[in-house]
C-alpha cells in the first residue's frame, strides 16, 4: 500500500525538531520587545465576592507603574457578543467574582517585581457572598446562585430522545444502572497563557500562544472597533494548547488595552498557578448510566443523566460534549439523554483533548463491562455485538459514516493483547498481587473535514517551495503533515519545503487547531493548493514540450512526459513563468456521510492488593484514522494521549477545599501528571481505511488516544479486584477502599 | 520574589554566628529546593515570615562529605542527596538508606538537594503551602484546614491540632538505621538521635525540629550495623517518581539463629514526625520472622486516627510493612 506513495504514510523527523530541541525555536514566552512592559492580572482571592471598592492610588504612584486599570476604566471597549467565544456571561474585569482566581484588576510596569509591587498595592474591598462548588449541590433550589438566572445553563436541560427507552427496557433482560464521576483536570501545556501586544500607528500586533489566531483577530477587531486588516496576528512556536488555547481570552484583551492606553509593547504570560486558576480545565461529570440489554447481549435502550461542572461561565455545553459518546459510539435504537451543565464557583471549564468524551467513555465502558459480566458474555464479544457499524453513522438522522474500521481495531487490539489466552474472568485472578486485563472503545466526531479550509503554495523560481497555513502548529507536528503533503502532491523532495502558519497577515484560517481536524482540513487545502501550483506549472511545461500537462510528470527535478526520461527542469519551466506560481486550495465538506475515527485499547495491569498499588504493564492501541499521512507524528500523537489518558485514569485531579471554595493543589508537585516510570509499553495498531473525505484517504487523530485508555484500565483493575472502578483517578485509596468493600460484599 | 540580604560563608562558625546575629529574620540556605520555592510563593502567616536575609552554606567545604570511621559512617549536612544516592559505601552498608535516597524526588531534586536540607524541610501540606490558607496553625493562624477539608493525604497518627506528614525519605530510613545527628551552634556543637531532632505539633506547631534560630545542622552519624542485618525501604507512591510518600517504611533487623534479634521499624508518611513502630519491633523480637510478620503489621496499625479520607493508609502501612518484612524473610 505505501508504495503507492512517495512521502506519505513514511516516518521523518519533525521538521522543526532540531530548533526546538537546540531553543532556536522562538516561543511567545520568548518574545521581549525594546520598551515592553510587564502586565498582570489581580485576581480575586474569593470564589465569590462582590467588589465593593478598589483603591489603585497606591499602585499608580509606585515609580514604574505604567498603568492600573479596573472595570470601570474599560467600559469604552466593545466586549458583550464579541465573535468567537464561547461566553458572552463574562466580563473583560469582573465586578463581581465568581470563582477564586477571577481577574478583578491589571496592571503593567517595567518589570516583574515592580508589577507584582503595584498589584499588592491594590486595595480591593470585597463583600463575600455564598459560594457553591459541587454542581450537583449547585441545581438544588436553595444553593447560592452563580449568575442571577440560576445555575443551570440556558435554565433546562438539554434533551436527547431515539425510540422508546421504556420499550427498551421492557425487552431487556438485564437493565443496569449506576453512577460515574470523572475529576477536573489541567491542560498543564508546557507553555502556559502568554501574549505580547503591540500598537504601532493604529494597528495592533499581537504574538499569542494560540490554536486559532484567526478567531482572535476578528475578535480584537470587535474590541477595539477596528477593521481586521488592522490586527495581526501570530503564533510560530508553541508548547502546547489542548483546548486551552482555542479562542480569544481576556488575558490577550488586557494585554492589548494596556498597550494601547501605555503607548509601549505589553506582555502578559501566566505563572502556573494562574494557569490552574484562570485558565481552562476539563469539566468534571457526573453521569447516572441505565442501560438495558438481551441475553445474547444486545443493547436494547441507552439511558444517560449527565451533570456537568461548567465552572463560573459557560464556555461551551458540556453536558452534551458528554452525552455525544452515548449517543453515537453504540448502535442502539432506544436511547434518552439528559444533560445538566451547571454553573459553580469554580474556574470556567473549557475544552481539553477530546472535548467531553473521556469523561462519558469512561462511564460508558465501566457500565458496558459490568454489563457484559452480568450477562455472562466476553467484553469484547459484547462489544463487537454492540459497536455503531458503517451504515449506523447518526443514528437519528439516519446518515452512514464515511469509513469505519471498528471491527479491525477491536480484533487487531485483542490479538495483541492476547485476550484469548489471557483473560480471565473478574476477580479470579490468586494471590495478593492480582492480573487484569481490560479494554474499551472509542468513536467519535474529533477528525472530520470542517471549514474554512484554505492554503497557499507557492513554488520559487528556483523550485524550493513556501507552504502557507493559517493551522496553528500546536506542538503536534503539523507543520511535517503540510509538508509531507505538499511534498508528495507536487512531486518534489521534502526538505526544499518551508511551512508558514497561523499568521494572520501571511496565511489563510483553517480553524483552530482542535477536533484533531487540521490534517485533513487544512491538509484537504494544501493538497489542493499543491495540485493547483502543479497545473500551473505543467501548463508552461506542456507548451515547451509540445505535449497536453495530463500527460506530465515531475520526477527529480525534471518534468516529463509519463514513461519517458527526456524531460526538461523544473527550475527552467519556472523561469518561463510570467509571476511566482501560487497554488490556492480551498476543502469542502464531505456530503451524505458523517466522519468519525475509531479506536480499542487493551490495558493489562497489576494490582497489589496490599499496598494498592496499581502497575499498568501495557496498553494495546488500536486506531483507525484512515490512511496515515505522517507516520513518526501519528505515532507521537498516540503516545502523548495514552500518557495523558493515564494520567486522566490513575493521577490527575484538581481539588477545592469545599470550606473556602479555594483549590488547594495549584502546582504540579500536589497536581500529579505522570512521570515517563509509570509508561508501560505502548503497542501501537493503525487500521487505514480510506476515507472519502479527507487527503490521500486520511482523517484525523489526536484525540482519541486520549479517551480510552483509562477506561480500559479501570476495566483490568476490575478484572484483576472484581470490584468495578466508577470513580476517577483510580489511586491507592480508591484501591484499598474497594478492597475492602468487595470484602465485605 | 521579595527582596533579600544574601550572604554566603565558608564554615560553620561563620554561618551560626550570622545566624545568632539575625536571630528568627533569617534563614539557612543549602540546596534551595524547598526554601526558595516558598520564597516564590510568598508563604506567608502570623509567625511565617518570608526571610529577610539567607545565609548561603553551600560555600562551606567542611559540611560535603561521605566518610567511614570507627563506628560507622559520617554524612555532612551539605552533601547532595545525588552523591548519597550513588555512594558504593553507603550501598554496601546500608542499603536501606541507599534504596530511600534513590526514590527520592527527581534527579534535578537529588542534584541539587542536601542532606541537611531533606532533614529539614518544611511540610507539605497543601493548606499550609497555599498562600490563601494564611491562618493555618503551622503559619501562626487560628486553624487547621485538613480535618474538614481535603485529608487524603494528610497524618493518621499523633495529628491533635496539626495533620502534617513529615515529606522526608531519609529520616525514616536514618532513624531505622539509629543515626544522630551534630547541631552545631554558637556555643558548640551536640549530638542528638535523629528520633528525638523530631517534635510533634504538640511540642511545637511552628516547626517540626527542635533547631533554634541560631542552630545548624551540621552532620550525621549513623552507627555500624550490626551483625547479620538486613533492611528494606519501601515507598508506597501515586507515581514512580516526583512523588513523595502515601507511606514508606524503613525497616532495619538482625536475624541470627532463624529469629530476629534486632529491629528497628519507621515510617513515613503517616505522622507528623517519622514513626517509630515500636509495638511492631517488639512483635517480631525473638520470633522466627516469617511467624511473627501478621502480628507485626497488625500492631503498627494499632492506634491509627484517620481523617475523613485518608483511613486507606492505614491499610496501606499495613500493606508496606507486610511487603518490607515479606522480602527480608
Ligand atoms: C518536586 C519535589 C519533589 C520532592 N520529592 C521528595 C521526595 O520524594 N522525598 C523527599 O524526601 N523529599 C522530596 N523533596 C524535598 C527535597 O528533598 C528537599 O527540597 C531537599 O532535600 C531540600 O534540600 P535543599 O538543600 O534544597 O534545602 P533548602 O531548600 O536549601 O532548605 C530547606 C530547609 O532546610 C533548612 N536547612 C537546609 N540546610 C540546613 C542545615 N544544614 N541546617 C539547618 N537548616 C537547614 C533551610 O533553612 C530550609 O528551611 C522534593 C522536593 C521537590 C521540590
Ligand atoms: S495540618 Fe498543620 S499545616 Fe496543615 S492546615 Fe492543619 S495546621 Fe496547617
Amino acid at each position: 500500500m505505501s508504495n503507492e506513495f512517495r512521502v506519505v504514510g513514511k516516518r521523518y523527523p519533525k521538521m522543526d525538531a532540531w530548533e526546538r530541541v537546540s531553543g532556536q525555536a522562538v516561543y511567545v514566552s520568548d518574545i521581549y520587545l525594546p520598551g515592553m512592559l510587564y502586565g498582570k492580572i489581580l485576581r480575586s482571592p474569593h470564589p465569590h465576592a462582590r467588589v465593593a471598592g478598589i483603591d489603585t492610588e497606591q499602585a499608580k504612584a509606585l515609580p514604574g507603574v505604567k498603568a492600573v486599570l479596573t472595570p470601570k476604566d474599560i467600559t469604552d471597549f466593545n466586549w458583550t457578543k464579541c465573535p468567537g467565544r464561547g461566553h458572552h456571561d463574562m466580563p473583560i474585569l469582573a465586578d463581581i467574582a465568581r470563582y477564586a482566581g477571577e481577574d478583578i484588576a491589571v496592571a503593567a510596569a517595567v518589570d516583574e517585581e515592580r508589577v507584582q509591587e503595584a498589584l499588592d498595592l491594590i486595595k480591593v474591598e470585597y463583600q463575600p457572598l455564598p459560594f457553591v462548588i459541587d454542581p450537583e449541590e449547585a441545581l438544588k433550589p436553595a444553593a447560592p446562585k452563580v449568575h442571577p438566572a440560576g445555575n443551570l445553563v440556558g435554565g433546562k436541560p438539554v434533551v436527547l430522545n431515539r425510540g422508546s427507552v421504556e420499550k427498551g427496557f421492557q425487552e431487556a433482560d438485564l437493565v443496569y444502572e449506576a453512577r460515574y464521576s470523572t475529576p477536573l483536570l489541567q491542560h498543564a501545556t508546557a507553555e502556559p497563557r502568554v501574549c505580547v501586544a503591540r500598537w504601532e500607528r493604529g494597528r495592533l500586533t499581537i504574538w499569542d500562544s494560540l490554536q486559532h489566531t484567526f478567531g482572535t483577530q476578528a475578535g480584537l477587531a470587535y474590541v477595539f472597533k477596528i477593521p481586521m486588516s488592522k490586527v495581526r496576528v501570530v503564533c510560530d512556536y508553541m508548547g502546547g494548547g489542548f483546548g486551552d488555547k482555542i479562542q480569544m481570552e481576556r488575558y490577550s484583551v488586557l494585554a492589548s488595552i494596556l498597550a494601547l492606553k501605555t503607548g509601549r509593547p505589553v506582555r502578559i504570560e501566566f505563572d502556573r498557578e494562574e494557569n490552574f486558576l484562570a485558565a481552562h480545565h476539563r469539566y468534571p461529570a457526573v453521569c447516572y448510566l441505565k442501560y438495558g440489554a438481551r441475553k445474547d447481549g444486545t443493547l436494547t435502550a441507552i439511558q444517560a443523566k449527565v451533570v456537568a461542572n461548567a465552572g463560573a461561565y459557560c464556555h461551551l455545553d458540556g453536558a452534551m460534549g458528554v452525552l455525544e459518546t452515548m449517543k453515537g459510539v453504540y448502535r442502539c435504537p432506544n436511547l434518552k439523554g439528559e444533560g445538566y451543565t451547571v454553573y459553580t464557583n469554580t474556574p470556567e471549564g473549557g475544552a481539553m483533548r477530546c472535548v467531553g468524551h473521556p469523561q462519558g467513555q469512561f462511564a460508558q465502558e465501566v457500565h458496558m463491562d459490568i454489563m457484559a459480566h452480568k450477562l455472562g458474555i466476553d467484553p469484547v464479544a459484547f462489544r463487537m455485538k454492540n459497536f455503531a457499524r458503517l451504515e449506523d453513522g447518526d443514528q437519528d438522522k439516519k446518515i452512514p459514516f464515511s469509513s469505519n474500521a471498528m471491527e479491525e481495531c477491536i480484533r487487531k487490539g485483542a490479538e495483541a493483547s492476547g485476550w484469548a489466552q489471557k483473560w480471565q474472568k473478574p476477580g479470579t485472578s490468586p494471590g495478593p498481587v492480582k492480573k487484569g486485563l481490560g479494554m474499551a472503545i472509542h468513536s467519535c466526531r474529533h477528525g472530520a473535514m470542517a471549514l474554512p479550509s484554505a492554503g497557499m503554495v507557492k513554488v520559487n523560481s528556483d523550485g524550493t517551495v513556501n507552504v502557507l497555513i493559517g493551522t496553528a502548529d500546536v506542538g503536534g507536528n503539523q507543520k511535517s503533515t503540510m509538508a509531507m503533503i505538499a511534498a508528495e502532491e507536487l512531486g518534489v523532495p521534502l526538505d526544499v519545503i518551508s511551512v508558514t502558519t497561523a499568521d494572520t497577515d501571511v496565511t489563510l484560517d483553517t480553524g483552530s487547531t482542535a477536533g484533531s481536524k487540521q490534517t485533513i482540513t487544512a491538509g484537504n487545502a494544501i493538497k489542493l493548493a499543491a495540485a493547483d501550483a502543479k497545473n500551473q506549472i505543467f501548463a508552461i511545461a506542456a507548451g515547451e514540450l509540445k505535449t497536453a500537462k495530463e500527460n506530465l510528470e515531475l520526477v527529480g527535478g525534471q518534468i516529463r512526459p509519463k514513461g519517458s526520461d527526456k524531460g526538461i527542469a523544473l527550475t527552467a519551466v519556472l523561469r518561463k513563468a510570467p509571476a511566482t506560481i501560487t497554488g490556492r486550495g480551498t476543502g469542502s465538506l464531505l456530503k451524505g456521510a458523517i466522519t468519525h475515527c475509531f479506536a480499542a485499547h487493551f490495558a493489562e495491569v497489576e494490582v497489589d492488593t496490599l499496598s494498592g498499588k496499581v502497575r499498568v504493564l501495557n496498553i494495546y492501541a488500536a486506531h483507525d484514522l484512515g490512511k496515515v499521512i505522517n507516520l513518526s507524528g501519528a505515532e507521537n500523537q498516540t503516545d502523548g494521549g495514552v500518557i495523558q489518558g493515564i494520567g486522566f485514569g490513575m493521577t490527575e485531579n484538581q481539588l477545592f477545599d469545599l470550606d473556602t471554595g479555594i483549590c488547594v493543589n495549584p502546582n504540579l508537585v500536589d497536581y500529579k501528571l505522570v512521570t515517563i516510570k509509570d509508561i508501560p509499553e505502548i503497542h501501537i495498531q493503525f487500521i487505514e481505511p480510506l476515507d472519502p473525505g479527507g487527503p490521500y484517504g486520511a482523517r484525523g487523530l489526536s484525540e482519541p488516544p486520549y479517551s480510552v485508555p483509562a477506561p480500559a484500565i479501570a476495566n483490568a483493575v476490575y478484572n484483576a479486584i472484581g470490584v468495578g472502578m466508577t470513580d476517577l483517578p483510580i489511586t491507592i485509596r480508591s484501591i484499598l477502599e474497594s478492597r475492602n468493600r468487595g470484602a465485605k460484599a | 520574589m521579595k527582596p533579600f540580604d544574601y550572604y554566603t560563608v565558608t564554615s560553620v562558625a561563620q554561618a551560626v554566628s550570622l545566624l545568632s546575629k539575625h536571630r528568627h529574620k533569617a534563614a539557612v540556605l543549602a540546596g534551595g529546593s524547598d526554601l526558595l520555592a516558598m520564597m516564590k510563593d510568598r508563604l506567608e502567616g502570623p509567625k511565617l515570615k518570608l526571610p529577610a536575609a539567607l545565609i548561603d552554606i553551600k560555600g562551606i567545604k567542611e559540611l560535603s562529605y561521605i566518610k567511614e570511621q570507627k563506628n560507622g559512617v559520617r554524612i555532612g549536612a551539605g552533601t547532595v542527596l545525588a552523591d548519597i544516592a550513588s555512594s558504593e559505601l553507603i550501598a554496601k552498608r546500608y542499603p536501606l538508606l541507599h534504596q530511600a535516597a534513590g526514590q527520592l524526588g527527581v534527579p534535578q531534586i537529588r542534584n541539587v538537594g542536601t542532606l541537611g536540607g531533606n532533614l529539614c524541610q518544611r511540610p507539605r501540606c497543601w493548606y499550609f503551602r497555599g498562600k490563601s490558607f494564611a491562618n493555618c496553625f503551622r503559619k501562626g493562624g487560628g486553624t487547621c484546614y485538613a480535618p474538614g477539608g481535603e485529608n487524603r493525604y494528610h497524618a493518621v497518627f499523633g495529628g491533635s491540632n496539626c495533620y502534617i506528614v513529615h515529606p522526608s525519605d531519609l529520616a525514616p530510613a536514618l532513624i531505622a538505621l539509629d543515626a544522630r545527628v551534630e547541631i552545631a551552634s554558637p556555643k558548640g556543637s551536640r549530638m542528638v538521635p535523629l528520633e528525638k531532632f523530631y517534635v510533634g505539633p504538640d511540642k511545637n506547631i511552628l516547626g517540626e525540629t527542635i533547631l533554634g534560630p541560631q542552630e545548624l545542622l551540621a552532620a550525621v552519624e549513623i552507627p555500624a550495623p550490626a551483625a547479620a542485618s538486613r533492611g528494606a525501604y519501601l515507598k508506597l507512591k501515586e507515581r514512580q517518581a516526583f512523588d513523595f510518600a502515601i507511606v514508606s517504611v524503613a525497616v532495619n533487623l538482625s536475624v541470627a539463629g532463624g529469629s530476629v534479634g534486632q529491629a528497628r521499624i519507621a515510617f513515613g508518611g503517616l505522622a507528623p514526625v517519622p514513626l517509630r513502630a515500636v509495638k511492631a519491633e517488639a512483635g517480631l523480637k525473638g520470633k522466627a520472622l516469617k511467624d511473627a510478620i501478621a502480628a507485626a503489621c497488625k500492631a503498627a496499625a494499632e492506634g491509627a486516627e484517620p481523617l475523613s479520607q485518608n483511613g486507606y493508609k492505614v491499610d496501606a502501612a499495613r500493606g508496606v510493612l507486610e511487603e518490607a518484612l515479606l522480602s527480608l524473610a
